[in-house]
């Protein structure tokens, strides 16, 4: 049986997904390749925006494209270093 | 001989404040170096896990307080008439502070399965703290919050050992809960030492020692694992 993604792992694969397609996708592919339902996808795309993650942008064809901003960056960076913490101190 | 000044006579003042500043730094850099990764992640088990911190390093921080009153005091009319006020607030707010130290300290391993049942208000355990406290200040018990203190001393027994089954078969029981249980175990017994009974200054020495360096083992072992890994 598949474990369910906690959260931390959901951000984790969405930003990283973004971040292999050169810093901009658009949000149809990302939805499709992030594996989630639609709502949830849109849930966890606006809780992105809000915090500060990810930003959209309008491509040359008026389309909408997500790109990751420093701080969806740094996520991906310390993201090992953060589960490994929670692991160690089991929180 | 004119005596020197009090604060050079009082060994056993200099020992508590110097502890009390070991352990509020040790608590000031935990909150510190885990902040970066609450703000980016809003993972609650890190908050509860800071909290700890930061209420175990008020709690110090008022003991430290406290102790330098002590220290200080020129004149004893003086510091009667001042200090009193001061000292029943600072009283207070350690009671309050360590309680929720402790009771941070076990939600942030325990946090998850109370969530399952919705039960993730917090506000209630700031209420039972500030209850206890001002029933030990009020009946000037320090046995109340001593009592409280120690069924949490329990709980977190309790917890500890039923991870330990959970896991012990994995290899995974982290070994943390073992610190975490002497931390508790020694902050009890340090507040018997100041409040209750009196102990010869060698063996209040010999516990704080241990509890300051089981607060650096644990600075260390946050230290080492917020590390930027590249």
């Amino acid at each position: 049986m598949v474990k369910k993604r906690n959260k931390l792992e959901v951000i984790y694969d969405i930003l990283k997904i973004i971040m292999s397609h050169k810093n901009s996708i658009k949000t149809t592919p990302l939805l499709r390749q992030s594996n989630l339902s639609s709502e949830r996808f849109l849930q966890y795309l606006s809780e992105l925006l809000e915090k500060g993650f990810v930003r959209e942008i309008r491509d040359t064809d008026n389309g909408k494209l997500i790109t990751l901003t420093d701080k969806g960056f740094k996520y991906l960076e310390r993201y090992r270093t953060i589960n490994s913490f929670i692991d160690e101190f089991g929180l | 001989m004119p005596p020197g000044p009090i604060f050079f006579n009082n060994y056993a003042i200099w020992i508590e404040m110097i502890y009390s500043l070991v352990v509020l730094l040790s608590c000031w850099l935990i909150y510190a170096r885990t902040r970066e990764m609450y703000e980016l992640t809003s993972y609650k088990g890190i908050k509860y896990f800071r909290n700890t911190f930061l209420f175990f390093g008020i709690t110090y921080a008022v003991r430290f307080f406290m102790h330098l009153l002590m220290t200080f005091r020129i004149n004893p009319r003086l510091f009667e008439h001042i200090a009193f006020g001061i000292r029943d607030f600072s009283f207070f707010i350690m009671i309050y502070a360590s309680s929720m130290a402790a009771i941070y300290l076990i939600y942030s391993i325990f946090w998850k399965k109370l969530e399952k049942y919705e039960f993730s208000n917090v506000y209630i355990f700031h209420m039972a703290a500030i209850i206890i406290a001002l029933l030990s200040l009020l009946r000037n018990s320090p046995g109340i919050f001593l009592s409280f203190q120690s069924l949490l001393f329990l709980l977190l027994i309790i917890i500890s050992f039923v991870n330990y089954r959970k896991t012990r078969n994995k290899g995974s029981f982290s070994q943390l809960y073992l610190l975490y249980l002497f931390i508790f175990a020694l902050w009890i017994v340090s507040n018997i030492i100041e409040f209750i009974t009196f102990f010869s200054a060698g063996t209040g020495l010999i516990i704080y020692g241990i509890s300051v360096i089981l607060f650096i083992i644990l600075l260390v072992k946050v230290l080492k694992k917020v590390k930027n890994k590249r």
